[in-house]
């Protein structure tokens, strides 16, 4: 079971508090009318699948309600940093960690 | 026709409180609270506590209280507030008034929720049999909402062996019994008091 | 019991037990395993695949062999229970297993025969031809034949118990090294829990007790040490615990067994089993060495067993194992053995050592005690079919074999570290050449492997080491600590490394086990290698070694030793597999802890259920609820049932219990903008006081939910979900509100059990309530149909709803859930004069669908569109936007032959058709028949004294009047496509 700091609470709590909500940064177009079929199907659909780091969605489904985003290293499942849902895309090189 | 006519029933209603024969734990039905969900701008959070005659920390997980009344932070925006079923009808109105300068979604869930009292050393055990949470390390006079078996649950430590659920109207049996079980295990294993 | 030894062991009183049928007596404090040694008995079992004549290979958990039934008091069996693992206890009964007609004359064995089919790989080659056969015979002879032991048919009585825990230090292990670690955490203050399998802590010490420690014997040492920790408050020490797995961020999972070694049932309250799931800040590793067999031809007779087995037998329960047993190893360990059993009076029948040069001080040893010495030497094969009886031992060097006459055989191949639970960190393992084995290497879990576990063999070395940990693990988790300094002696140890050589002739053919439990032979390893296996996972897969209840502990490196040697590679390069939870096998009573009998899992019942239990209803679950599906008076049936409750809403008035449907109150300045944003339709004008159907699509334009939705104010909305939907609909909202328009002002608040809610619906629903409620205007002008209003129905608060899902007058109370029950009570006395008749959920389905009505998730899956289900009319057409908008024009979306949603009607009106039912055009295709779509919702409707179904079918709006065809088993049945109402399609019933 993880263990994941929610950067709201600021605690480190329990993964059955959580609920998974996918890749992080993919923001919904503003104006969906103006994209062509392929854009909306990418939109809706393509995510990323990476060996290694991850940008992506949790929420503090049983703890205080927020979403928010994480940098979860997939191959060893470790939880490097989490940062409050609206802060931009952060650094990755800065949590590299050599070859994985 | 008044209200005399018609019962109220609780769900707990068939469970006696239950006493560990070694004294390490009671579990009772919570008295009854008038209960709401305060979600308001935490920039405008000096005009609610105002309206609520008692202040609302802005630390997730903080407690305050004033007479009767309890406000309990749960979210950046959220306050699970409990005060004697007298003042509901006081505390709404002083909320409908602020409203026009100071808007809130102020919803009455009394009744959506129950209360469960945990008191003795082997509380904390108990609720650990189904609750993941290192609740050793949550301080005292300090909430938090967080899971007990899937289900949703507000703990709120008032001490080392005293702690309030606040736990949903259908979830309250299934609750119960998990805790009880588990409260009569500990006890017959002989470590309710942990160690 | 002539093997025992009087004046060793750690023993108790005599206890009885029986053992396949036969009484013995053993002592309290004794394994099944040592007090079936202690009376003499070695066979105790038949091998799984060749159903050999098998013993007690070991003396510790790792055991592959000595699997057999236990009878516990109270009417309890356990099949597949290691003998080495379960305490004796009065009146235990054992039965071996997977033998016919006994144990010692097994009929099975005669598969040995056909041992050349069924080598490695053979279910992949066999039993092929003629097919017809695998149903008929090979399958049900194999299913006879195959399995170990009986699964138990009665109902488990026990109960199981869940714990989860956090501590400073944990400390995997209660060998010396285990112990130093936990004294050094617990002697700073940390929160230290020490964890051990075995009944007792000490490890390997309760098998020596010739080691000094602190100047004193081993086991006075061990006293003192457990008193020493049972004064620290702060240190918990579990015995009969295994840590059975290892997962991320220092989280262990372990099972303490609680009742299987006591005499009699145990107290009802007491569970058989808890289960622990502790966080640790520091976790130590502590979990020692398990010795490896030897591998040669007939390894696997009875009375062949690990050497340092042996020396526990003799020192730990007194019991010598062999009155003759013959030594054989290649380390310095086994010596031991021979001299502590030649001590207690065995005849050592030889060391036969693979080594060319041993160390002098051994030699010397074994001449002061009598012992002939062979090295350079190695065990060919054995002989004895029951037991062994002889050994024929060859010379590396040119001299003669010899035949050594012996009633045991004590082997060692050398000892292996524990790590398996280092590998469920994914750490990395360090090939030791010279100890052939692997090393716990690096990790990125806090944790810090010690002792023999670690590759560090001597007790001292141990000791230190384990004290170091633990004081480093504590000074991590915030403590200031010292390490507790623990001086051994052990005359038993020599200053000098073990040295290991690896063996490598042994004769094709034979019987050479590397893995006892699954049968499996060097021979078996190289033909997989010849066969193009070459990756160690696949070796594993196709011969089955290591996938037993043991996982390998005694074979692994056997295996991989052969393998290796078969694919002309080094060991390290080709490696081990993936170590797996659990580390020993484990209950699934432990695993479910409370999820069993009442408590499996929640049932919730709305406050209205206990009045529906107490009228008979019969139940259906939705979601996590029981609902009330049908109330049946007398002997009435299902079908006859809903009939009577869909005739009595029509035509005068029905009660439903509504208080399941998720309820969402939405409030703030932005509602209207966020519920436009949300939903298909227009929000904004829609007046306070009235209500809307709304409907709810996910991004991709499918369907997701549904629910009729009233304006209380401006800023508030009481929305309504499904039933099973509430949960997932309030998260979607949350998800846009918070990560998409954060701007919006407006918050959610979930208040499904808030209100219990009391559905009226019939002609006479208002008559009913309107005495009842003063402050608000019933009146159809005033409260038309979709209205809702706040107000009092005798006195209590309300929310009163003018909805309708059954097409009548209808009328939704929602009262606070502590009303429930009485409003409910109330309303079926006051409307008996109506001839009120409460309803369910099946009433509640057929009357909707005679209006056609959408049950979302029932006559949609997630892949049905607005346009496919005919609500075009709820999409706000002028909105800009909308979740789901952008989808409705992908190409797919408009496609012609897109499955609509139609109603079916029957040929023959009687003939209710199966929800589910694929639909097809020509009933005389061949198989494989094109599918035009399916049932969703069918059943009979009394009011329309015939069958209805609604249908999915493909382009089924152009389908008006045709007719399709429904294929069921030993039928076809025609129906005539339709439009989905069935009843009062101009609504003029709703005002009645």
């Amino acid at each position: 079971m993880l263990l994941i700091r929610c950067p709201y609470c600021n605690d480190e709590l329990p993964e059955l508090e959580y609920s998974y909500a996918g890749e992080a940064h993919v923001d919904r177009p503003p104006d969906p009318a103006s994209l062509d079929d392929e854009a909306w199907r990418d939109f809706l659909f393509v995510r990323r699948n990476p060996r290694g780091l991850h940008l992506e969605r949790w929420r503090h489904a049983f703890g205080c309600g927020r979403f928010f985003n994480a940098v979860r290293d997939t191959a060893t499942d470790e939880v490097i940093h989490t940062y409050h849902a609206g802060e931009p895309r952060p650094d990755l090189e800065k949590f590299d960690r050599g070859a994985s | 026709m008044t209200t005399r006519l018609l019962q109220t029933h609780h769900p707990l209603d068939a469970e006696d409180a239950f006493y560990a024969a070694d004294g390490s734990l009671n579990v009772l039905v919570a008295d009854d609270r008038a209960r709401f969900v305060l979600r308001v701008k935490p920039d405008r959070v000096d005009v609610a506590s105002g309206a609520l005659a008692c202040s609302l920390p802005t630390d997730i997980g903080a407690t305050a209280s004033a007479g009767s009344r309890r406000a309990y932070c749960l979210g950046p925006d959220e306050w699970y507030l409990l005060a004697a079923t007298p003042e509901a009808g006081v505390i709404w109105q002083s909320f409908a008034a602020i409203y026009p300068t100071c808007v809130h979604s102020m919803t009455d869930v009394s009744d959506r929720d129950v209360g469960i009292q945990l008191r003795g050393a082997g509380a904390r055990r108990a609720l650990n049999s189904a609750c993941p949470r290192d609740l050793d390390g949550l301080d005292t006079d300090r909430a938090a909402r967080t899971v007990f078996d899937g289900l949703p649950i507000v703990v709120m430590k008032s001490g080392t062996e005293s702690y309030r659920l606040e736990v949903w109207r259908s979830h309250a049996a299934y609750i119960w019994q998990v805790l009880t079980d588990a409260a009569r295990q500990n006890e017959a294993i002989g470590d309710s008091k942990g160690r | 019991m002539k093997y025992r030894v009087a004046n060793k062991g750690r023993l108790g009183a005599e206890v009885g037990f029986s053992f396949d049928g036969r009484s013995l007596t053993g002592r309290r404090g004794d394994t099944l395993a040592s007090a079936l040694l202690a009376n003499g008995v070695h066979l105790v079992g038949r091998s799984f695949k060749y159903h050999r004549p098998r013993g007690i290979l070991s003396a510790g958990s790792e055991e592959p062999n000595a699997l057999v039934s236990i009878k516990r008091p109270g009417g309890r069996s356990d099949p597949n229970t290691r003998a080495t693992v379960q305490e004796l206890f009065e009146g235990l009964v054992a039965d071996s297993q997977h033998r016919w007609p006994s144990l010692a004359v097994d009929l099975n064995a005669l598969t040995s025969i056909a041992s050349p089919f069924v080598a490695a790989g053979f279910y992949y080659k066999t039993f092929m031809w003629p097919r017809s056969f695998w149903t008929r015979f090979y399958e049900p002879v194999i299913r006879a034949a195959a399995g170990l032991g009986e699964a138990p048919t009665d109902p488990d009585p026990d109960t199981y118990a869940h714990l989860y825990e956090h501590c400073d230090v944990l400390v995997i292990g209660g060998g010396i090294a285990g112990i130093a670690a936990a004294m050094s955490a617990g002697a700073s203050g940390a929160k230290t829990i020490l964890v051990d399998e075995q009944a007792e802590i000490g490890g390997t010490l309760l098998s020596d007790p010739s080691v000094e420690i602190d100047g004193a014997s081993c086991w006075q040492w061990l006293e003192k040490a457990h008193d020493e920790l049972g004064e620290m408050d702060n240190v918990l020490v579990l015995s009969r615990t295994t840590a059975i797995g290892y997962y991320h961020q220092n989280m262990v999972v372990m099972a303490q067994r609680l009742t299987d070694h006591r005499d009699g049932p145990p107290p009802k309250a007491l569970p058989r089993e808890r289960l622990w799931h502790v966080r640790a800040k520091q976790v130590v590793l502590a979990q020692g060495a398990i010795e490896r067999p030897l591998v040669f031809s007939g390894n696997d007779r009875p009375g062949v067993m690990l050497a340092d087995a042996s020396r526990t037998y003799l020192n730990r329960y007194g019991v010598l194992v062999g009155a003759r047993p013959l030594v054989v190893t290649n380390n310095d360990t086994a010596w031991n053995a021979a001299f502590d059993l030649a001590e207690a009076g065995a005849d050592i029948a030889a060391i036969v050592d693979e080594r060319f040069e041993v160390h002098p001080d051994l030699k010397g040893r074994a001449r002061t005690l009598n012992i002939n010495v062979l090295t350079g030497h190695h065990v060919a094969k054995t002989e004895g079919r029951l037991r062994i009886v002889a050994a024929i031992v060859h010379s590396d060097q040119g001299a003669a074999k010899q035949r050594i006459v012996c009633d045991a055989v004590l082997m060692s191949g050398g000892w292996t570290p524990s790590v398996h639970l280092f590998s469920h960190t994914r750490g990395s393992l360090n090939w030791n050449p010279d100890e052939q084995s692997f090393l716990p290497g690096d990790t990125i879990e806090r944790c810090r492997p010690v002792g023999a576990g670690n590759g560090t063999t001597t007790f001292q070395g141990a000791a230190t080491e384990g004290a170091t940990a633990g004081a480093a693990a504590a000074e991590d988790a915030g403590f200031k600590s010292t390490e507790r300094a623990i001086k051994v002696r052990s005359t038993s140890e020599l200053d000098q490394p073990l040295t290991v050589l690896a063996h490598s002739a042994v004769p094709e053919g034979a019987k050479a086990f590397i893995d006892f439990q699954n049968d499996v032979t060097t021979r078996d390893i190289k033909q997989a290698v010849r066969e193009g296996f070459t990756s160690i996972e696949h070796v594993k897969r196709y011969t089955t070694t290591g996938m037993a209840t043991d996982q390998g502990k005694t074979s692994n490196i056997n295996g991989l030793k052969v393998a290796a040697a078969s694919i002309g590679k080094p060991a390290p390069d080709i490696g081990l597999t993936t170590f797996r939870p659990p580390y020993t096998p484990t209950t699934f009573g432990a695993l479910a802890g409370h999820h069993k009998g009442a408590t499996f899992d929640i049932e919730r019942r709305t406050p209205i259920d206990a009045w529906a239990e107490a009228e008979g209803a019969v139940y259906e679950p939705v979601g996590q609820w029981r609902r009330a599906r049908y109330f049946p008076q007398g002997q009435e049936d299902m079908h006859q049932a809903v009939a009577r409750e869909c005739m009595a809403v029509r035509n005068s008035l029905g009660m439903f219990d509504a208080s399941t449907l998720g309820k969402i109150e939405i409030v703030g300045p932005d509602a209207a903008e966020f519920m436009n944003r949300m939903y298909t339709n227009p929000w904004t004008k829609l007046t306070p006081g009235r209500c809307r159907y709304g409907l709810m699509l996910s991004e991709d334009g499918f369907i997701y939910d549904d629910g009729v939705i009233g304006r209380l104010g401006p800023d508030r909305f009481h929305v309504t979900t499904t039933t099973g939907g509430a949960p997932r609909v309030l998260n979607m909202m949350e998800d846009y509100l918070q990560t998409e328009w954060s701007d919006l002002s407006v918050w959610l608040t979930s208040v499904t059990e808030q209100w219990a809610v009391i559905a009226l619906a019939g002609p006479r629903s208002r008559d009913l309530i309107k005495p009842m409620i003063d402050d608000v205007d019933l009146s159809d002008e005033a409260f038309p149909h979709m209205s809702i209003a706040t107000g009092h129905i005798l006195s209590i608060p309300m929310r009163l709803f003018r909805v309708s899902f059954s097409g009548e007058r209808g009328y939704e109370i929602n009262v606070p859930a502590r009303y429930g029950l009485g409003l409910w009570k109330h309303l079926f006395a006051e409307g008996q004069r109506y001839d009120i008749t409460p309803y369910g959920t099946e009433t509640m389905h057929v009357l909707r669908a005679e209006k056609g009505f959408i049950i979302v998730g029932q006559d949609t899956d997630g892949t049905v569109t607005p346009d496919d289900a005919g609500l075009n009319w709820a999409i706000g057409k002028k909105k800009p936007d909308f979740v789901g908008k952008r989808s409705l024009t992908r190409p797919d979306m408009s496609k012609p032959d897109r499955k609509h949603l139609v109603g079916l009607l029957t040929t023959d009106s009687n003939e209710v058709l199966p929800e589910g039912a694929q639909i097809v055009a020509d009933p005389d295709q061949q198989i494989p028949m094109d599918m035009i779509g399916h049932v969703t919702s069918s059943y009979w409707s009394a009011p329309s004294g015939r069958s209805i179904a609604m249908a999915l079918v493909a382009g089924g709006r152009n389908r008006f009047g045709e007719t399709v065809y429904i294929p069921l088993e030993g039928k076809t049945v025609p129906a005539t496509v339709t439009a989905t109402t069935f009843f009062d399609p101009d609504n003029k019933r709703i005002n009645a």
